[in-house]
């Protein structure tokens, strides 16, 4: 939490405000998952187990496919698309998206058609994929890169825009050339936004991960969720979808820590 | 330059049309249905009894959905933004839950609620809710604090404070929620009615059967131009209501 | 079908004030029997055709009875997983998670037979693949609806039988069957299953040929079931819905094998492919006289729902992994209901 305020005589009565509210508000947060936890609980006792397990029932679940390594390998192997598929996804995204931010035509030209492949859900385009790329590990990749990219590209295009264009024009009546205006004006502008298309990306790879083992040829977690389903092994079903929700906030988290190290003058609440 | 943009978009669609037809005569139809043959399959499907009785269908349910989503999600990720504590609170659950896929979540909900419209509407709600959240959770904690100075050195109490300067800031992001939330939740509508092969969703499944892609096809043109039209309306909205901000909701 | 869930939703969902009064009194949507809520794959074959008719038009001939609401299900699975949850009076479900659900001590009885044997046959395209075993040794891929369904497991059974390893061909598991074709006719897998009337269709537009037949390898492939759980048959008048549907049912096999006419009119009402639908009788006979003659797949009594007939497929399903062997199959199919329907038709 080490955001920083702009004006400066509140910057230290900013700064000891949150340092006191730090710890009790970790706490909120662990309090918050638990109480959710016991929600589910309490739900999942009026159903039977083949339909809706217990979080305890769920954990001994997942101890038992740790144990046998079948999660940590299927885990492990889905992973790999998930990266492999989201590392294109940005090197696609953070170029077309800062080209469409700042150059009209590139924007006018390929806007209509990202607003359209976003527009229909990614079952559909299982089809296309399996053609173009089989159904195996290349096909996962593309579903992935394909699931990420039209959300990443949007974020990025719309903060690209959004540069303040008197930063920019400050940048150039002070002689600075296009690529130092690039490098001191728009990198650091369009940081943050960069931040959140990565997060988005993220977010959007750890959903696209299952859907390519879902819809394409079912393996690894996919194989795991519809075979459990078929055995009405409900605790492994939602073992599987907990062990994804943990994923996805980890990985949010992470991201997050990492924007706020990188983009410290990133103006945060005022109080 | 007024007309250059439509020209422009026109050009890149008529890009995607020629690559979309090359692809479509060198496959054939059972794998990728040309865009002319797609054309012949619209207008019969929109000639088909069943199609417009699927469309309402599809579309009332998620609109539930939908404004739920907006009704909650907003002042939720207002406050997550401006308050500490309730971020806290539902930072996780917001974070988790906006990783699961719709598709994950549909059979069980299916047994919790059933297949009426309470199903539905919850999935779109479920899908939805998160992105406004997370959308309007950025915004409210970027309002820039030169706007609040000013206002608290005119002795601006909060209320006030919150009024006249942090709602105005944050309604262009309003829009951008709205046409994000939008999208997912004409993709998780769509989703669950093909789990349960009702509506449109089920318009699709049975199309999938046909071994000619141009049904298929035909149906996943009118969902992008539903999802356009709906989307250009709320961009229109956003243009016609907060001009000064065009650059920022425009994208 | 679309319009009447649609229309049972409105009411449901309470614009309702107003359309509780509508329902009272119009009769065009009034219930005056008993609806049925029974969960069937989403997608209706040539094969599926009867019971969906028995379901949608002839239950409602059954004193007491409305014509049942049938509930498009997209994952096979989910149909028996709503039967047993509770949220599903009957299920048209499939005999591997039936058998799956049982063994895993859900109360479960298959209490009638949603058709019998099974009209799937494994297609391959005939200039790539001519048999099994040159996909088994070139290590190539079937894709089927899911590992350890009521295919794959027929598919093994038949490689163990030819003495093939069923180690060397690489199984693949993709949900929709319209996925399944277009992955075959792109190349990207060697052989999928699909019914007899797709396959006919296929071969029309290449050279598709059909590698295995089930009906021929096996006695009785038996495939899908109607199941309820044991808690819901315990009431009397569930007791009483089970042999209704039983009753129409079977009245819609004896006609579908006797009335080749009304049979492609209630295909051209329920079947789900349009294809089909519009298809000649050049088409269509041919199909009605393989499903009604060589599969015998709407047998006048349902007699091959018994113990006998169930415990000669559970080795194959034993040694395809797909059941450990341990269910007691006397206690899971009852026949009880039959009997009585077959009483009261007579």
């Amino acid at each position: 939490m080490s955001d920083m305020v702009v004006s400066q005589p509140a910057v230290t009565d900013a700064r000891r405000e949150a340092a006191a509210g730090r710890r009790p508000l970790g706490f909120v947060y662990v309090l918050s998952i638990v109480a959710g936890l016991l929600v589910w609980h309490v739900v999942a006792q009026g159903y039977s187990s083949f339909v809706l397990a217990s979080p305890l029932a769920v954990l001994v679940r997942l101890w038992q496919m740790t144990l046998s390594l079948e999660l940590p390998r299927a885990l492990g192997n889905a992973l790999l698309h998930m990266v492999v598929g989201y590392a294109i996804a940005c090197a696609i995204a953070l170029p077309i998206g800062l080209l469409m931010g700042r150059i009209r035509f590139v924007h006018d030209l390929f806007d209509p058609i990202v607003n359209l492949i976003y527009a229909v859900p990614s079952v559909a385009w299982a089809p296309f994929i399996m053609i173009w790329f089989g159904l195996y590990y290349e096909a996962r990749v593309a579903l992935v890169v394909m699931m990420c990219t039209f959300d990443m590209i949007i974020v990025v295009s719309t903060g690209a825009r959004n540069a303040d264009r008197r930063l920019i024009d400050v940048g150039r009546s002070f002689g600075a050339g296009p690529w130092t205006r690039f490098r001191l004006v728009l990198w650091p502008e369009g940081l943050p936004f960069i931040f959140t298309a990565l997060r988005v990306g993220v977010v959007r790879a750890v959903n696209a991960m299952i859907t390519a083992e879902l819809f394409l040829a079912a393996v690894n977690l996919g194989a795991i969720m519809k075979q459990s389903a078929v055995r009405l092994d409900s605790a492994a079903v939602l073992g599987v979808l907990a062990v994804l929700c943990v994923l996805g906030l980890g990985l949010q988290e992470i991201m997050l820590l990492i924007e706020r190290r990188i983009c410290v003058w990133r103006p945060g609440k005022a109080k | 330059m007024i007309l250059r943009r439509p020209l422009t978009n026109a050009l890149g669609i008529l890009l995607l049309l020629v690559l979309w037809q090359i692809a479509g005569m060198k496959l054939g139809d059972t794998l990728i249905a040309a865009p002319t043959q797609v054309v012949g399959a619209l207008v019969d499907t929109l000639r088909e009894g069943t199609f417009w009785p699927a469309l309402w269908a599809m579309i009332w349910p998620m609109m539930l959905g939908y404004l739920a989503a907006l009704v909650i999600g907003i002042p939720l990720g207002t406050a997550m933004g401006r308050s500490d504590l309730v971020l806290a609170c539902v930072k996780p659950w917001a974070s988790m839950f906006i990783v699961v896929s719709a598709a994950a979540i549909v059979p069980l909900f299916i047994i919790l609620m059933g297949r009426g419209v309470l199903f539905l509407t919850t999935i779109v709600f479920v899908a939805t809710v998160w992105y406004v959240v997370v959308i309007m959770t950025e915004a409210a904690r970027n309002v820039s604090p030169r706007l609040i100075d000013v206002a608290r050195s005119f002795d601006a109490g909060e209320f006030q404070r919150f009024r006249f300067v942090i709602l105005p800031a944050l309604y262009p992001y309003v829009l951008i929620a709205a046409r994000i939330g939008l999208v997912h939740a004409l993709r998780a509508m769509v989703t669950a009615e093909m789990f349960i092969g009702a509506g449109f969703g089920g318009l699709l499944n049975d199309a999938g059967l046909n071994l000619s892609t141009a049904p298929l096809f035909s149906l996943i043109l009118i969902l992008m131009l539903i999802s356009i039209g709906a989307t250009g309306l709320l961009r229109w909205i956003a243009h016609r209501s907060a001009p000064w901000y065009a650059s920022r909701t425009e994208s | 079908m679309f319009d009447v869930i649609n229309r049972r939703d409105v009411l449901k969902s309470g614009i309702g004030g107003l359309g509780m009064l509508i329902a009272s009194g119009a009769g065009s949507f009034a219930q005056t029997g008993r609806v049925l809520k029974v969960n069937a794959l989403a997608a209706t074959a040539a094969i599926n055709v009867p019971l969906q008719s028995a379901l949608r038009s002839g239950l409602g001939q059954i004193a007491g009875f409305a014509n049942a609401e049938v509930r498009p299900t997209a994952k096979i699975p989910q149909i028996v997983q709503e039967v047993i949850a509770g949220t599903a009076d009957l299920g048209d479900a499939d005999v591997a998670s039936t058998l799956a659900a049982a063994e895993a001590g859900a109360d479960l009885k298959i209490i009638g037979l949603s058709y019998s044997n099974t009209s799937q046959a494994i297609v391959a395209n005939s200039e790539k693949t001519k048999s099994l075993e040159e996909i088994a040794a070139r290590g190539g891929t079937i894709a089927v609806s899911g590992i350890g369904d009521f295919m794959h497991v027929m598919l093994i059974g038949v490689l163990i039988k030819q003495k093939i390893d069923p180690k060397k061909i690489n199984f693949i598991e993709m949900g929709s069957s319209g996925d399944r074709v277009r992955a075959l006719l792109a190349g990207r897998v060697d052989a999928v299953p699909m019914h007899v009337e797709q396959a006919a269709q296929l071969q029309a537009r290449g050279n598709y040929q059909i590698l295995v037949r089930p009906w021929q390898e096996y006695d009785n492939w038996l495939s899908a079931v109607l199941v309820a759980t044991d808690v819901w048959l315990k009431k009397d008048e569930n007791k009483a819905a089970a042999v209704a549907v039983l009753k129409a049912s079977l009245t819609s096999f004896r006609r579908a094998d006797q009335d080749y006419g009304w049979y492609k009119s209630q295909l051209a009402d329920y079947a789900s492919s349009k294809e089909l639908k519009a298809a000649g009788d050049d088409f269509l006979q041919p199909v009605w006289k393989t499903l009604t003659q060589e599969i015998k797949a709407f047998p006048p009594s349902m007699e091959p729902l018994n113990v006998d007939q169930f415990a000669k497929v559970i080795p194959v399903y034993k040694e395809a992994g797909a059941l450990n062997g341990t269910l007691d199959l006397g206690k899971v199919i009852d026949r009880t209901y039959l009997e009585q329907a077959i009483k009261e038709i007579a």
